[in-house]
């Protein structure tokens, strides 16, 4: 399954309308469209758990409370992922800052590392998939999100920019080093 | 290799290079082992790298996002305070509509309010104030004495001093039929 595109779509608009006027169906309808675009976002910057589910329910509670200022001039899912993004890197500071104080280094990258194993997999998948999540966690602010949005969930070029809104030139640059800096731990992966 | 060609490679890899760029590409991957190698391997890691793409929240999202935002939509609900039902200024302007479409009635000339008055009065009565003042003013000063400083002068004030402040003024001699 690949993301929707990222077009402005008349029905949105409608959807968003409705919602300002009170009718919480026209909500629900959004939450529930753009629940798989928030959660890539989230759970890919994250990785799964609680604390990402309560960041992506986060992202529709501002988005409600800022209906009013949604002008439209970026498409619902663009809008919506920039939310997801901003308050994901901003969960990555906080855990960040509880690691500095309380947590010793060695137990505090097993903290940043979510360790939600599926039992549906087998071993080895839910290693390589346990691998790149610690390996995606490890990356700089700066990298994680492009390589999460463009190589992970398969955005363009240009709709990373527009999300992360940065130059395309920056986009492929800081992905370009990203990759380069998940080619070693990868490896026996690849 | 370097940062641009791994650049090149990832547009290449994503068909979002010019058809010019992909053509010279995959002539420089046919004559360049190297380059090769590195596209193959950026491939595998890509790859490697899907395997969690497309993740989900847990079942019942939308239900928790809902139960969050219907409990902010009720506690709006509840500040917004005692209002009317909906449409409320049609129904006035419904009302008014006779009103509306009638003949304009004259209206009356009507006094400017007090604070527009005070201030016309106090436009007109500063020039005067001031005129006096200043008349005030001159006429102090050609009586002025030596010992006055120029704001006793102007002010038409007697000096202070020290000595003036311990003197007791002198009373007139009474003056009748047993004086001397």
């Amino acid at each position: 399954m690949t993301p929707a595109p990222l077009d402005t779509s008349a029905d949105d608009r409608a959807l968003v309308d409705a919602a300002r006027s009170g009718d919480s169906a026209a909500f629900r309808t959004i939450v529930a469209r753009y629940e798989l675009a928030v959660a890539a976002v989230v759970i890919g910057m994250l990785g799964p758990g609680d604390e990402a589910d309560d960041v992506g329910q986060e992202v529709f509670i501002r988005f409600y409370r800022a209906l009013d200022s949604y002008r439209g001039e970026a498409s619902l899912k663009t809008y919506l992922s920039r939310i997801a993004m901003n308050l994901s890197l901003n969960a990555i500071k906080r855990r960040r800052r509880l690691r500095d104080r309380f947590v010793r280094r060695n137990e505090l990258i097993a903290a940043d590392e979510p360790a939600t194993e599926d039992a549906s997999m087998d071993a080895e998948t839910n290693e390589r998939i346990q691998a790149v999540r610690s390996a995606v966690s490890r990356l700089g602010e700066k990298h994680r999100p492009v390589v999460v949005l463009r190589m992970i969930e398969g955005y363009s070029t240009r709709e990373t920019a527009e999300i992360l809104e940065i130059p395309e030139g920056t986009v492929m640059s800081r992905l370009a080093r990203g990759m380069a800096e998940l080619r070693d731990p990868l490896q026996p992966y690849a | 290799m370097t940062e641009s060609t791994d650049i090149e490679l990832l547009g290449y890899m994503a068909g979002e290079s010019s058809s010019s760029a992909r053509a010279e590409m995959a002539r420089r991957l046919e004559t360049e082992p190297g380059l090769k190698r590195r596209l193959e391997e950026l491939e595998r890691l890509a790859q490697t790298l899907r395997c969690i793409s497309h993740p989900r929240f847990a079942l019942g999202f939308v239900e928790r996002v809902g139960a969050r935002t219907w409990e902010l939509a009720d506690t709006a609900q509840l500040t917004r305070g005692p209002h009317f039902e909906e449409g409320f200024v049609d129904r006035v302007m419904h009302r008014l509509e006779p009103e509306l479409k009638a003949e304009p009635v004259p209206t009356l000339r009507l006094e400017p309010d007090s604070s527009a008055a005070l201030g016309w009065a106090f436009r007109r009565l500063a020039p005067l104030a001031t005129a006096a003042v200043i008349a005030l003013a001159v006429f102090n000063m050609q009586g002025a004495r030596e010992a006055q400083t120029a704001l006793e002068a102007i002010l038409g004030l007697e000096p202070v001093t020290l000595e003036t402040t311990y003197t007791i003024p002198t009373l007139p001699e009474p003056s009748g039929p047993g004086g001397s």
